[in-house]
């Protein structure tokens, strides 16, 4: 910091490590990353920006809840150009990192309820911050419900936790489809939306969270309303280009809201009341 | 914001009479000490530039051509350098250390940066604008006659009187009566205070007339005080495709706004080193909100249209309780297609009815 400026830049990210790069699928890996100094501390459904120096920064958001561990996750799937750097980085390499940035999932609202996730593709990985939170406090909450989807068995993230972890944990079920199945996968075939209706649940005390592509948040935000859960109680993430992430290069607002500020959470209600434009 | 909010109980010095004929030595005395910025003319376009030894300031200039923010929030401006190795040894930018002295800034520019003020000052705060912010005297100088396209009445300004600098002068023909506004102007007067002579009681009236005297030559553009419009309910009006219609989309009331404060982050790298930089960047333009899937919420003209004023005249106000706009006409004077933000006030003002 220089002697004479008294204000913190908030625009220098940190270099962090890589601690470890998981493949996900043949486009999306996740990346733990680890301080050099102190730790991560972040709130379910905040999110980062991400730089890879000489490439650029992305907004990405975080897809683990590590607590006193101190590391972040970021399930990054290959799409412009620093994505696309991020995945030729490795085990030990440095990136940049600023934030986190962003409301959160309103734990203090949830505790107690029954929790149903609905997600597909990478829409999952902001959903699996809380997730995660609410698997290493579980007794704070109700029986957990999770639909996932994607379009083949290879575009799945988290599998081990998918099939293995998350099913064994207490009061849970674990709900896989795929858009297209083959003949070695069991389980149900079927977009999103589709299932979630066949699972015929009961709104009752329960919060629904959604995020995924577009087309699946539209067909399932519809389906909630069909099953009756309440625009209040309908929670998803939204995306928008971004740059700065603390609200001053103007360019992710929704009406007058910033998604980088207000967001990137929001309910149905919250989501009705802005301009279509998102 | 120390310029803005500085009180002034504790300033002493009643008004002061600077003479003309002293003014460019004014300037000098000035450069001694301070970077100093001045409006002057180059191949007919006033801009505020800096000062060197012998320039004169630009005669009868009734406005710059570009918006003040330009010295605080410059077009393109260098956030740090980084190098490619190990730990890439990032490297923020210089700050400024010297104060400087920005000269010549009209009513409607001031009121800007207060606006500007409340977007980089708010929630983290933006280092690089407000150290601008700290170190630079602002010396206002109020308007005697307004441009056609002036309306900054309609936005609280009085366009003869300076407030929210920290001078005040105002031009009495062969002198200028000089008021003190802030405590950092106090010390610019205190450093060169024997170039000054005490004002006179009919100077001070004189100069209070002449700073009532520029609302009356103002053109009506709009009936009255704008107020906030709640254009959510206008979101679907037609207007936005009669008003995209005509746009080019070309940004330039965006450039030329002093209240626009949009701006992209990018990356330039040579072999082994880099900088990360921003740039005003414009709502106008159609990749403003391109996201990298493809997916753009304001894919249409008509949308980016909208988004201008509506930022401007309703979520702004929404947000700060303050219209993002001071009615300096930049945008419509020099409007390709002579889009008018007065005529869509006043379209909404009707619709409202």
């Amino acid at each position: 910091m220089k002697e004479n400026n008294l204000y913190k830049n908030p625009y220098l990210p940190e270099v962090v490590l890589i601690e470890r790069v998981t493949t996900e699928t043949p486009d999306i890996k996740t990346f733990r990353l680890l301080k050099t100094e102190g730790s991560f501390e972040h709130l379910p459904g905040q999110f980062m920006e991400v730089s890879v120096f000489g490439v650029g920064e992305a907004p990405i958001s975080i897809s683990s809840y590590a607590g006193k561990a101190g590391y972040i996750e970021l399930s990054i799937k290959k799409m412009g150009m620093v994505t696309s750097a991020l995945h030729d980085l490795r085990f030990g390499d440095k990136i940049g990192v600023r934030g986190p940035y962003g409301n959160s999932f309103h734990i203090e609202w949830i505790k107690r309820k029954d929790l149903l996730f609905v997600g597909g593709g990478i829409g999952l990985a902001p959903l699996r911050s809380l997730i995660h939170y609410i698997f290493s406090n579980r007794e704070d909450f109700g029986r957990v419900t999770i639909l996932y989807g994607a379009r083949t068995f290879q575009d799945l993230v988290f599998k081990d936790e998918l099939f293995n972890q998350w099913p064994q944990k207490k009061d849970t079920q674990v709900h896989t489809t795929l858009d297209m199945g083959n003949d070695d996968w069991k389980g149900r075939v079927g977009v999103v939306p589709k299932i979630l209706k066949e699972l015929k649940l009961k709104p009752i005390n329960t919060v629904a969270f959604t995020c995924g592509p577009p087309i699946m948040i539209k067909y399932t935000l519809e389906t909630l309303e069909e099953l009756g859960f309440p625009d209040e109680d309908i929670i998803t993430t939204l995306e928008m280009k971004m740059k700065c992430g603390i609200g001053k290069c103007g360019r992710c607002n929704i009406g007058d809201k910033y998604v980088c500020l207000d967001g990137p959470v929001f309910t149905l209600k919250e989501l009705k009341d802005l301009p279509q434009e998102f | 914001m120390t310029t803005m909010n500085s009180n002034n109980l504790s300033i002493n010095i009643p008004p002061l009479i600077l003479k003309k004929e002293y003014f460019q030595g004014f300037l000098e005395a000035i450069k001694d000490k301070y970077e100093l910025y001045i409006p002057s003319e180059e191949d007919g376009v006033t801009l505020i530039r800096e000062y060197s030894s012998g320039d004169k300031l630009s005669e009868n200039y009734f406005n710059v051509s570009l918006p003040i923010r330009n010295l605080f929030f410059p077009q393109e401006e260098i956030l740090f350098k980084f190098s490619l190795k190990e730990n890439y040894n990032l490297e923020e930018k210089e700050m400024l250390s010297r104060e400087r002295v920005i000269f010549g800034v009209r009513p409607c520019d001031i009121l800007s940066l207060s606006l500007l003020d409340l977007v980089f000052e708010s929630e983290k705060k933006d280092s690089y604008y407000l150290n601008k912010r700290d170190k630079s005297i602002i010396i206002g100088l109020g308007c005697v006659a307004p441009q056609e396209s002036c309306f900054c009445t309609s936005f609280g300004v009085e366009p003869g009187k300076v407030i929210g600098a920290d001078i005040s002068l105002t031009d009495l023909g062969e002198n200028y009566l000089v008021e003190i506004l802030s405590l950092k102007g106090e010390s610019l007067v205190n450093y060169c205070s024997s170039i000054f002579s005490k004002a006179e009681e009919r100077d001070f009236l004189r100069g209070k007339n002449i700073q009532s005297k520029t609302r009356e030559l103002m053109p009506s553009r709009l009936e009255s005080e704008a107020k906030p419009l709640n254009l959510e309910k206008y979101f679907e009006s037609p207007e936005w495709q009669k008003l995209a219609e005509t746009c080019l989309g070309c940004g330039i009331c965006t450039y030329l706004c002093p209240t626009c404060h949009c701006f992209d982050i990018s990356d330039k790298r040579w072999l082994e080193e880099g900088q990360r930089f921003r740039c005003w960047d414009s709502c106008m333009f159609s990749d403003f909100t391109l996201m990298t899937s493809g997916h753009n919420p304001r894919i249409n003209k008509k949308e980016r249209v909208r988004q201008r004023f509506m930022h401007k005249l309703s979520y702004f106000y929404n947000r700060f309780s303050e219209i993002a706009c001071v009615g300096c006409g930049r945008c419509l004077k020099y409007c390709p297609v002579d889009i008018d933000i007065t005529r869509v006030i006043g379209v909404f003002k009707d619709e409202g009815k």
